[in-house]
């Protein structure tokens, strides 16, 4: 139950922290490797989500 | 804005995402977070290897994802807190049994605890929360807990769309993009029969037809009274309070009414309230514990002002997004201030002033209790985080599918396989929608547009299927099994939630029938024209 809620409370933490990255590397800067990076990290927070 | 062209394995390939919602949810009984994240996975993959979506275009179709889950977000997350707050304080126990005195007759009772209180519950809150405060209410009248968890999934169950603060409303109208001047009172117009039709139903699990035929003059009156406030809030820009005003006014007239047609019982007991408590803190009273409801309807009035209106305009937030195209052809079109956050027009910032100005009270009459602010903030914490990372990757999810093209590729699926059937059928895909994931909110972002884009495909009106849409998944809310599993919970059938289940769902499944038959005369009989 504490792993659940340790995965999600990062998974959480990832997504939103993730917004900014996301907005700017897409509409912001259109930099592929920054975008292609913040989609990565989202990636990430989903794969921690899948894990719980 | 062309869709690819339409073929069965393109078709079958944009279904994938939603399968895989329906197997996690159903099957394999995931959770909301995990088959949000599975979904959302294949979404982006399907997305980008079969309908040319490259990397920036996912990207944008995940950060609209994000502003729509935080606009979407911070009416849960301060409705909650605010609501927790009260609840420690133990103001829906006392505002509860105060709603069950009012009556003396049984029958009346679960009208009044199980069909008004429980919408009124859901119009603050949601989350279960009115199941989880009117079933035990239903139970201290005398209900026993199977019927009582019953009475209060089914009825509360109208006012899901536009309960938590029209958490669920907003949602639909964005998908959708439908004004809200436009959607608002035609889905209130919409609710008037799942208003008098759960009324009914709670008479029917209380006591049969017979109880039915006894409760025909209350269900009738207070469902006209309800049904008429949830649209006159819509006319009057205030959805957000559509399922507030309507369920404490549906208490009130059968109060007024159990006084002029019952007999009168035995004189009731006063409620408890103002004295202070053990700790020497004072018991809040009804007026006290209903305080922050008093404040919300109070400012919600206030916004809408036109001179308040017009002052407060520039105090808005929403990020602007670029057209984009895949490479099969399909154009995501440009936004500006996506899901815009208003001061004045956004739910959440009038609950947070809501919440100060009674938090304030409570501190001067000394109903307050220091620890209770962090105690309710770890709780809403607790329950929220769960519930929004869900929300963000099943949003991401579907504006994938959006903005890929793979949401008008099912829709012309849809529309091409069941032609005009299609507005009887609508409400199910709510309902499934609700089932699946136990959110109206959550229903209306995964099939809100797909349901738009059959009723453009048919030549049927967007804002009637769209009204379908939420109101099959504000009725679907009755079987979803997150909600099922509180209402036994809370009244001690853990173990016999099936029960519960097997029999909300004939209510359910007639309810949205009569549903879908509205849906059909009004897009194919009543009002053809509407856009």
């Amino acid at each position: 139950m504490k792993r659940r809620s340790i995965l999600l409370n990062v998974s959480f933490a990832l997504i939103w922290l993730d917004f900014p990255l996301l907005y700017l590397a897409s509409v912001g800067q259109r930099d592929p490797m920054l975008t292609a990076l913040a989609l990565a990290v989202m990636g990430l927070a989903a794969t921690l989500a899948l894990a719980t | 804005m062309s869709a690819p062209s339409l073929t069965l394995e393109l078709w079958a390939l944009a279904f994938v995402p939603v399968l895989v919602l329906l197997v996690t949810f159903i099957a394999l009984r995931w959770g909301a977070p995990k088959a949000g994240a599975a979904a959302w996975f294949v979404a982006v993959a399907i997305g980008a290897t079969f309908f040319g979506g490259d990397t920036t275009l996912l990207a944008v179709a995940n950060a609209k994802g994000l502003s729509l889950s935080l606009f979407v977000l911070s009416i849960i997350w301060s409705s909650v807190y605010l609501y927790n707050v009260v609840e420690k304080l133990e103001g829906p126990r006392v505002i509860g049994l105060a709603m069950a005195r009012l009556v003396g007759d049984q029958l009346w009772q679960v009208l009044l605890i199980g069909w008004c209180f429980s919408g009124f519950l859901q119009g603050i809150t949601g989350f279960g929360v009115p199941v989880a405060v009117a079933t035990p209410l239903l139970t201290i009248v005398g209900v026993r807990p199977a019927p009582a968890a019953v009475m209060v999934l089914v009825g509360h169950s109208w006012a899901v769309t536009f309960g938590s603060m029209g958490s669920s409303y907003y949602t639909i109208q964005l998908v959708t993009r439908l004004p809200g001047e436009l959607l608002g009172p035609w889905m209130a117009l919409f609710f008037a029969l799942p208003i008098v039709t759960s009324g009914f139903a709670v008479a029917h699990i209380h006591g049969g037809v017979a109880a039915m035929r006894r409760s025909a003059v209350p269900v009738l009156v207070t469902g006209a009274v309800m049904s008429i406030l949830t649209w006159a809030l819509n006319i009057a820009g205030a959805p957000q309070i559509a399922s507030v005003f309507p369920g404490l006014a549906g208490c009130v007239v059968l109060w007024v009414l159990a006084r002029l047609l019952t007999p009168v019982g035995k004189p009731r007991p006063a409620v408890q309230g103002g004295a202070p408590n053990g700790d020497g803190r004072r018991a809040l009273s009804f007026n006290l514990a209903f305080l922050p409801y008093y404040v919300l309807i109070g400012l919600t009035a206030l916004s809408q002002i036109p001179a308040a209106k017009e002052a407060m305009q520039p105090y808005a937030w929403g990020l602007d997004y670029p057209e984009l195209r895949t490479t099969l052809g399909y154009v995501a079109a440009a936004e500006r201030a996506y899901a815009k956050i208003s001061l004045l027009n956004h739910p959440a910032p009038l609950i947070v002033g809501a919440a100060l100005v009674s938090f304030a009270a409570y501190i001067a009459v000394g109903a307050w209790r220091p620890q209770v602010g962090r105690a309710a903030a770890k709780l809403t914490v607790k329950q929220c985080v769960p519930t929004s990372v869900g929300i963000a990757t099943t949003v991401m999810m579907a504006l994938v599918m959006n903005d890929t093209g793979m949401t008008t590729t099912l829709a012309q699926g849809i529309a091409r396989a069941t032609g005009p059937v299609f507005p009887l059928l609508s409400p199910y895909v709510g309902v499934l929608g609700c089932f699946m994931t136990g959110s109206n909110t959550t229903s209306n972002v995964m099939f809100g547009a797909l349901q738009v884009e059959t009723a453009k495909g048919l030549g049927i009106s967007t804002v009637i299927i769209s009204a379908a849409q939420s109101a099959g998944g504000s009725l679907g809310s009755a079987i979803a099994p997150a909600k099922v599993l509180v209402g036994a919970a809370v009244v001690g059938l853990s173990g016999r939630e099936g029960e519960v289940m097997a029999r909300a769902i004939p209510y359910c499944v007639a309810l949205v029938l009569l549903l879908g038959l509205q849906a059909w005369l009004f897009a194919y009989v009543f009002f053809r024209g509407l856009t």
